[in-house]
Protein backbone atom coordinates (compact mmCIF):
# COMPACT_ATOMS: atom_id res chain seq x y z
CA UNK A 1 0.00 0.00 0.00
CA UNK A 2 1.50 3.33 -1.06
CA UNK A 3 1.83 6.03 1.60
CA UNK A 4 0.11 9.41 1.29
CA UNK A 5 3.49 10.94 0.43
CA UNK A 6 4.08 8.43 -2.36
CA UNK A 7 0.59 9.00 -3.76
CA UNK A 8 1.18 12.74 -3.77
CA UNK A 9 4.55 12.24 -5.51
CA UNK A 10 2.94 9.94 -8.09
CA UNK A 11 0.25 12.49 -8.85
CA UNK A 12 2.82 15.25 -9.16
CA UNK A 13 4.90 13.17 -11.56
CA UNK A 14 1.84 12.11 -13.54
CA UNK A 15 0.98 15.77 -14.17
CA UNK A 16 4.31 16.13 -15.92
CA UNK A 17 3.30 13.41 -18.41
CA UNK A 18 1.19 15.31 -20.88
CA UNK A 19 1.91 13.18 -23.90
CA UNK A 20 4.19 13.84 -26.84
CA UNK A 21 5.25 17.47 -27.37
CA UNK A 22 7.29 17.49 -30.54
CA UNK A 23 5.61 17.18 -33.97
CA UNK A 24 7.53 13.94 -34.59
CA UNK A 25 6.36 12.51 -31.26
CA UNK A 26 2.78 13.53 -31.96
CA UNK A 27 3.01 12.00 -35.42
CA UNK A 28 4.24 8.72 -33.94
CA UNK A 29 1.69 8.68 -31.12
CA UNK A 30 -1.22 9.31 -33.49
CA UNK A 31 -0.54 5.86 -34.92
CA UNK A 32 -0.50 4.10 -31.53
CA UNK A 33 -3.91 2.57 -32.08
CA UNK A 34 -3.12 1.57 -35.67
CA UNK A 35 -3.21 -2.21 -36.16
CA UNK A 36 -3.76 -3.13 -39.80
CA UNK A 37 -5.75 -0.23 -41.27
CA UNK A 38 -8.42 -2.51 -42.72
CA UNK A 39 -11.31 -0.77 -40.98
CA UNK A 40 -10.76 2.46 -42.92
CA UNK A 41 -11.90 3.09 -46.46
CA UNK A 42 -9.18 3.85 -48.96
CA UNK A 43 -10.45 6.25 -51.58
CA UNK A 44 -7.05 7.34 -52.83
CA UNK A 45 -6.51 8.07 -56.49
CA UNK A 46 -4.49 4.93 -57.09
CA UNK A 47 -7.25 2.58 -55.95
CA UNK A 48 -9.86 4.63 -57.90
CA UNK A 49 -7.80 4.11 -61.04
CA UNK A 50 -7.47 0.40 -60.33
CA UNK A 51 -11.25 0.08 -59.80
CA UNK A 52 -11.94 1.98 -63.01
CA UNK A 53 -9.55 -0.22 -64.95
CA UNK A 54 -11.18 -3.41 -63.64
CA UNK A 55 -14.67 -2.03 -64.40
CA UNK A 56 -13.63 -1.32 -67.98
CA UNK A 57 -12.45 -4.92 -68.33
CA UNK A 58 -15.60 -6.42 -66.78
CA UNK A 59 -18.07 -4.31 -68.74
CA UNK A 60 -16.24 -3.07 -71.84
CA UNK A 61 -18.08 -0.22 -73.55
CA UNK A 62 -21.22 -0.72 -71.48
CA UNK A 63 -23.46 2.21 -70.52
CA UNK A 64 -25.79 0.13 -68.36
CA UNK A 65 -25.67 1.98 -65.01
CA UNK A 66 -26.61 -1.11 -63.02
CA UNK A 67 -23.90 -3.17 -64.63
CA UNK A 68 -21.32 -0.43 -64.07
CA UNK A 69 -22.39 -0.05 -60.45
CA UNK A 70 -22.03 -3.77 -59.68
CA UNK A 71 -18.78 -3.98 -61.63
CA UNK A 72 -17.39 -1.15 -59.48
CA UNK A 73 -18.53 -2.92 -56.30
CA UNK A 74 -16.91 -6.18 -57.49
CA UNK A 75 -13.70 -4.37 -58.41
CA UNK A 76 -13.55 -2.55 -55.06
CA UNK A 77 -14.14 -5.80 -53.17
CA UNK A 78 -11.49 -7.57 -55.26
CA UNK A 79 -8.92 -4.90 -54.35
CA UNK A 80 -9.99 -5.07 -50.72
CA UNK A 81 -9.45 -8.84 -50.71
CA UNK A 82 -5.97 -8.32 -52.17
CA UNK A 83 -5.22 -5.71 -49.50
CA UNK A 84 -6.35 -8.01 -46.68
CA UNK A 85 -4.22 -10.86 -48.03
CA UNK A 86 -1.21 -8.57 -48.23
CA UNK A 87 -1.77 -7.46 -44.63
CA UNK A 88 -1.96 -11.12 -43.56
CA UNK A 89 1.33 -11.95 -45.29
CA UNK A 90 2.95 -8.85 -43.77
CA UNK A 91 1.80 -9.75 -40.27
CA UNK A 92 3.08 -13.33 -40.59
CA UNK A 93 6.36 -12.07 -42.08
CA UNK A 94 6.83 -9.58 -39.23
CA UNK A 95 6.16 -12.27 -36.64
CA UNK A 96 8.67 -14.59 -38.32
CA UNK A 97 11.29 -11.82 -38.30
CA UNK A 98 10.53 -11.05 -34.68
CA UNK A 99 10.90 -14.68 -33.59
CA UNK A 100 14.06 -14.99 -35.72
CA UNK A 101 15.76 -12.57 -33.32
CA UNK A 102 15.85 -15.31 -30.72
CA UNK A 103 14.68 -18.61 -32.18
CA UNK A 104 13.45 -20.74 -29.30
CA UNK A 105 14.97 -23.94 -30.67
CA UNK A 106 18.36 -22.30 -31.17
CA UNK A 107 18.25 -21.01 -27.61
CA UNK A 108 17.28 -24.46 -26.35
CA UNK A 109 20.04 -26.08 -28.37
CA UNK A 110 22.63 -23.70 -26.92
CA UNK A 111 21.34 -24.22 -23.38
CA UNK A 112 21.50 -27.98 -23.85
CA UNK A 113 25.04 -27.71 -25.22
CA UNK A 114 26.08 -25.77 -22.12
CA UNK A 115 24.49 -28.39 -19.91
CA UNK A 116 26.37 -31.06 -21.89
CA UNK A 117 29.65 -29.33 -21.10
CA UNK A 118 29.08 -28.78 -17.40
CA UNK A 119 26.67 -31.48 -16.25
CA UNK A 120 28.46 -34.69 -15.26
CA UNK A 121 25.62 -37.23 -15.61
CA UNK A 122 25.15 -36.14 -19.20
CA UNK A 123 28.86 -36.12 -20.18
CA UNK A 124 28.47 -39.18 -22.41
CA UNK A 125 25.85 -37.58 -24.59
CA UNK A 126 26.70 -36.21 -28.03
CA UNK A 127 26.13 -32.51 -28.67
CA UNK A 128 22.81 -31.45 -30.12
CA UNK A 129 22.46 -31.65 -33.87
CA UNK A 130 22.64 -28.10 -35.29
CA UNK A 131 19.97 -29.16 -37.79
CA UNK A 132 17.40 -28.76 -35.00
CA UNK A 133 17.38 -25.02 -35.76
CA UNK A 134 13.94 -24.44 -37.31
CA UNK A 135 13.53 -23.88 -41.02
CA UNK A 136 11.74 -20.85 -42.50
CA UNK A 137 8.60 -22.96 -42.99
CA UNK A 138 8.68 -24.11 -39.36
CA UNK A 139 9.10 -20.55 -38.15
CA UNK A 140 6.18 -19.45 -40.32
CA UNK A 141 4.03 -22.30 -38.99
CA UNK A 142 4.90 -21.21 -35.46
CA UNK A 143 4.10 -17.60 -36.34
CA UNK A 144 0.73 -18.62 -37.79
CA UNK A 145 0.02 -20.66 -34.67
CA UNK A 146 0.77 -17.67 -32.45
CA UNK A 147 -1.17 -15.32 -34.71
CA UNK A 148 -4.31 -17.43 -35.04
CA UNK A 149 -6.51 -15.05 -32.97
CA UNK A 150 -5.25 -12.06 -34.96
CA UNK A 151 -5.71 -13.88 -38.27
CA UNK A 152 -9.25 -14.86 -37.24
CA UNK A 153 -10.07 -11.15 -36.96
CA UNK A 154 -8.66 -10.54 -40.43
CA UNK A 155 -10.69 -13.49 -41.73
CA UNK A 156 -13.82 -11.62 -40.64
CA UNK A 157 -12.82 -8.61 -42.76
CA UNK A 158 -12.02 -10.98 -45.58
CA UNK A 159 -15.34 -12.83 -45.29
CA UNK A 160 -17.19 -9.52 -45.52
CA UNK A 161 -15.21 -8.41 -48.58
CA UNK A 162 -15.64 -11.84 -50.15
CA UNK A 163 -19.42 -11.81 -49.65
CA UNK A 164 -19.59 -8.38 -51.28
CA UNK A 165 -17.34 -9.53 -54.14
CA UNK A 166 -19.36 -12.72 -54.66
CA UNK A 167 -22.69 -10.93 -54.80
CA UNK A 168 -21.45 -8.12 -57.03
CA UNK A 169 -19.75 -10.47 -59.49
CA UNK A 170 -22.93 -12.58 -59.60
CA UNK A 171 -24.89 -9.44 -60.52
CA UNK A 172 -22.34 -8.52 -63.18
CA UNK A 173 -22.46 -12.04 -64.61
CA UNK A 174 -26.26 -11.95 -64.70
CA UNK A 175 -26.29 -8.68 -66.62
CA UNK A 176 -23.41 -9.55 -68.94
CA UNK A 177 -24.79 -12.98 -69.87
CA UNK A 178 -28.12 -11.34 -70.81
CA UNK A 179 -26.48 -9.25 -73.47
CA UNK A 180 -23.44 -11.34 -74.48
CA UNK A 181 -24.23 -13.40 -77.61
CA UNK A 182 -21.14 -15.60 -77.05
CA UNK A 183 -22.81 -17.17 -74.03
CA UNK A 184 -25.96 -18.28 -75.92
CA UNK B 1 -0.56 -19.04 -69.65
CA UNK B 2 2.27 -17.14 -67.98
CA UNK B 3 2.85 -14.96 -71.04
CA UNK B 4 -0.89 -14.24 -71.36
CA UNK B 5 -0.94 -12.90 -67.79
CA UNK B 6 2.37 -11.05 -68.05
CA UNK B 7 1.39 -9.32 -71.28
CA UNK B 8 -1.95 -8.09 -69.97
CA UNK B 9 -1.66 -5.58 -67.09
CA UNK B 10 -5.36 -6.10 -66.20
CA UNK B 11 -4.89 -9.85 -65.82
CA UNK B 12 -1.55 -9.38 -64.07
CA UNK B 13 -3.34 -7.18 -61.51
CA UNK B 14 -6.00 -9.76 -60.67
CA UNK B 15 -3.54 -12.67 -60.59
CA UNK B 16 -1.17 -10.81 -58.29
CA UNK B 17 0.31 -13.23 -55.79
CA UNK B 18 0.84 -12.83 -52.04
CA UNK B 19 3.54 -15.30 -51.10
CA UNK B 20 5.27 -15.92 -47.80
CA UNK B 21 9.03 -16.40 -47.67
CA UNK B 22 8.67 -20.19 -47.43
CA UNK B 23 6.13 -20.33 -50.29
CA UNK B 24 7.56 -21.72 -53.50
CA UNK B 25 7.11 -19.39 -56.47
CA UNK B 26 7.50 -22.34 -58.81
CA UNK B 27 4.78 -24.37 -57.06
CA UNK B 28 2.45 -21.37 -57.02
CA UNK B 29 2.91 -20.81 -60.75
CA UNK B 30 2.36 -24.53 -61.41
CA UNK B 31 -0.87 -24.51 -59.39
CA UNK B 32 -2.09 -21.33 -61.10
CA UNK B 33 -1.35 -22.70 -64.56
CA UNK B 34 -2.99 -26.06 -63.78
CA UNK B 35 -6.18 -24.37 -62.56
CA UNK B 36 -6.26 -21.98 -65.53
CA UNK B 37 -5.65 -24.88 -67.90
CA UNK B 38 -8.58 -26.73 -66.38
CA UNK B 39 -11.00 -23.79 -66.17
CA UNK B 40 -9.97 -22.06 -69.40
CA UNK B 41 -11.49 -18.68 -68.47
CA UNK B 42 -13.31 -17.13 -71.45
CA UNK B 43 -13.77 -13.53 -70.29
CA UNK B 44 -12.53 -11.15 -67.63
CA UNK B 45 -15.29 -12.10 -65.16
CA UNK B 46 -14.26 -15.73 -65.40
CA UNK B 47 -10.66 -14.67 -64.86
CA UNK B 48 -11.73 -12.94 -61.63
CA UNK B 49 -13.37 -16.13 -60.39
CA UNK B 50 -10.32 -18.16 -61.44
CA UNK B 51 -7.96 -15.75 -59.63
CA UNK B 52 -10.00 -16.01 -56.44
CA UNK B 53 -10.04 -19.78 -56.70
CA UNK B 54 -6.26 -19.90 -57.12
CA UNK B 55 -5.80 -17.73 -54.01
CA UNK B 56 -8.10 -20.02 -52.02
CA UNK B 57 -6.43 -23.21 -53.22
CA UNK B 58 -2.98 -21.83 -52.45
CA UNK B 59 -4.05 -20.88 -48.94
CA UNK B 60 -5.53 -24.37 -48.52
CA UNK B 61 -2.21 -26.00 -49.47
CA UNK B 62 -0.30 -23.63 -47.22
CA UNK B 63 -2.56 -24.31 -44.23
CA UNK B 64 -2.30 -28.08 -44.73
CA UNK B 65 1.49 -27.73 -44.68
CA UNK B 66 1.29 -25.62 -41.52
CA UNK B 67 -0.93 -28.21 -39.85
CA UNK B 68 1.70 -30.91 -40.17
CA UNK B 69 4.45 -28.49 -39.06
CA UNK B 70 2.43 -27.48 -36.00
CA UNK B 71 2.05 -31.13 -34.97
CA UNK B 72 5.76 -31.74 -35.60
CA UNK B 73 6.78 -28.78 -33.45
CA UNK B 74 4.41 -29.94 -30.69
CA UNK B 75 6.26 -33.28 -30.39
CA UNK B 76 8.90 -31.95 -27.98
CA UNK B 77 6.46 -30.46 -25.42
CA UNK B 78 4.32 -33.58 -25.91
CA UNK B 79 7.23 -35.84 -24.97
CA UNK B 80 8.05 -33.57 -22.03
CA UNK B 81 4.47 -33.86 -20.87
CA UNK B 82 4.46 -37.66 -21.20
CA UNK B 83 7.75 -38.02 -19.35
CA UNK B 84 6.54 -35.76 -16.56
CA UNK B 85 3.50 -38.00 -16.18
CA UNK B 86 5.54 -41.22 -16.29
CA UNK B 87 8.57 -40.16 -14.24
CA UNK B 88 6.98 -38.19 -11.45
CA UNK B 89 9.89 -38.79 -9.08
CA UNK B 90 12.59 -37.48 -11.45
CA UNK B 91 13.88 -33.93 -11.50
CA UNK B 92 12.14 -31.63 -13.95
CA UNK B 93 15.50 -30.55 -15.43
CA UNK B 94 16.49 -34.16 -16.29
CA UNK B 95 13.15 -34.76 -17.99
CA UNK B 96 13.52 -31.58 -20.03
CA UNK B 97 17.02 -32.71 -21.04
CA UNK B 98 15.72 -36.10 -22.16
CA UNK B 99 12.91 -34.48 -24.16
CA UNK B 100 15.37 -32.02 -25.70
CA UNK B 101 17.91 -34.61 -26.77
CA UNK B 102 15.41 -37.25 -27.87
CA UNK B 103 15.12 -35.67 -31.31
CA UNK B 104 18.84 -35.32 -31.95
CA UNK B 105 20.66 -38.04 -30.06
CA UNK B 106 20.37 -41.78 -30.75
CA UNK B 107 21.35 -42.86 -27.21
CA UNK B 108 18.72 -40.66 -25.62
CA UNK B 109 16.20 -41.86 -28.17
CA UNK B 110 16.89 -45.47 -27.15
CA UNK B 111 16.72 -44.56 -23.46
CA UNK B 112 13.39 -42.75 -23.83
CA UNK B 113 12.07 -45.61 -26.00
CA UNK B 114 12.87 -48.01 -23.16
CA UNK B 115 11.13 -45.77 -20.61
CA UNK B 116 8.04 -45.57 -22.82
CA UNK B 117 8.02 -49.35 -23.37
CA UNK B 118 8.14 -49.88 -19.59
CA UNK B 119 4.80 -48.13 -19.39
CA UNK B 120 3.36 -49.92 -22.44
CA UNK B 121 3.79 -46.88 -24.73
CA UNK B 122 5.55 -46.33 -28.06
CA UNK B 123 6.76 -43.32 -30.07
CA UNK B 124 3.33 -43.19 -31.66
CA UNK B 125 2.03 -41.99 -28.28
CA UNK B 126 4.25 -38.90 -28.63
CA UNK B 127 2.52 -38.06 -31.91
CA UNK B 128 -0.88 -38.69 -30.33
CA UNK B 129 -0.01 -36.38 -27.43
CA UNK B 130 1.31 -33.73 -29.84
CA UNK B 131 -1.96 -33.98 -31.79
CA UNK B 132 -3.97 -33.68 -28.57
CA UNK B 133 -2.02 -30.59 -27.50
CA UNK B 134 -2.53 -28.92 -30.89
CA UNK B 135 -6.25 -29.72 -31.22
CA UNK B 136 -7.40 -26.16 -30.55
CA UNK B 137 -5.14 -24.66 -33.23
CA UNK B 138 -5.91 -27.45 -35.70
CA UNK B 139 -9.65 -26.94 -35.22
CA UNK B 140 -9.17 -23.25 -35.99
CA UNK B 141 -7.27 -24.08 -39.17
CA UNK B 142 -9.84 -26.74 -40.14
CA UNK B 143 -12.60 -24.16 -39.87
CA UNK B 144 -10.72 -21.94 -42.27
CA UNK B 145 -10.10 -24.89 -44.63
CA UNK B 146 -13.81 -25.73 -44.63
CA UNK B 147 -14.63 -22.10 -45.45
CA UNK B 148 -12.12 -22.08 -48.32
CA UNK B 149 -13.55 -25.35 -49.64
CA UNK B 150 -17.09 -24.02 -49.69
CA UNK B 151 -15.91 -20.84 -51.44
CA UNK B 152 -14.21 -22.93 -54.12
CA UNK B 153 -17.42 -24.93 -54.70
CA UNK B 154 -19.46 -21.72 -54.92
CA UNK B 155 -17.05 -20.21 -57.43
CA UNK B 156 -17.28 -23.32 -59.61
CA UNK B 157 -21.07 -23.13 -59.46
CA UNK B 158 -21.03 -19.44 -60.45
CA UNK B 159 -18.69 -20.24 -63.32
CA UNK B 160 -20.96 -22.99 -64.57
CA UNK B 161 -24.05 -20.78 -64.31
CA UNK B 162 -22.25 -17.97 -66.08
CA UNK B 163 -21.29 -20.25 -68.96
CA UNK B 164 -24.81 -21.59 -69.20
CA UNK B 165 -26.07 -18.00 -69.28
CA UNK B 166 -28.18 -18.78 -66.24
CA UNK B 167 -26.44 -16.57 -63.71
CA UNK B 168 -28.71 -16.33 -60.70
CA UNK B 169 -28.58 -13.79 -57.93
CA UNK B 170 -26.51 -15.18 -55.10
CA UNK B 171 -28.12 -15.57 -51.70
CA UNK B 172 -27.64 -12.46 -49.61
CA UNK B 173 -28.35 -11.90 -45.98
CA UNK B 174 -31.63 -9.95 -45.89
CA UNK B 175 -30.26 -7.11 -43.76
CA UNK B 176 -27.15 -6.67 -45.86
CA UNK B 177 -29.18 -6.90 -49.09
CA UNK B 178 -31.63 -4.21 -48.00
CA UNK B 179 -28.76 -2.05 -46.92
CA UNK B 180 -27.05 -2.41 -50.28
CA UNK B 181 -30.28 -1.85 -52.22
CA UNK B 182 -30.88 1.35 -50.26
CA UNK B 183 -27.34 2.55 -50.91
CA UNK B 184 -27.70 1.64 -54.56
CA UNK B 185 -30.96 3.58 -54.85
CA UNK B 186 -29.35 6.55 -53.14
CA UNK B 187 -26.59 6.69 -55.68
CA UNK B 188 -24.15 3.90 -54.85
CA UNK B 189 -21.75 3.08 -52.01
Amino acid sequence: MASARQIAANRKNARKSTGPRTPAGKQRACRNAYRHGLSIQTDDGESCDAVESLVRRMAPGSTDQDLLHWAAVAAGAHLELARIRQVKCDIIGRMVQFSALEPAALFRARAAAMRYLFDKPLRKLKPIDPLSIPSEAEREAEAVQRLLPELRKLDRYEARAHASWDRALGEVSLRVSKCDPRLD
Amino acid sequence: MNSLINNDPGLAAIYEENLLVSDSQWRYTALRDAILERLKPRDFIEHMWAAEMIQGEWETLRLRRFKSLIITSARRPALQNLLHLLLQDSASKDIDDLAERFFSNKDVRRKVGAILRNFGLTEANIDAEAFRQSLGDLAEINRRLAELGSRRDRILQRLEDHRAGLATLPYVDQGEGNDRELRHQNGGD
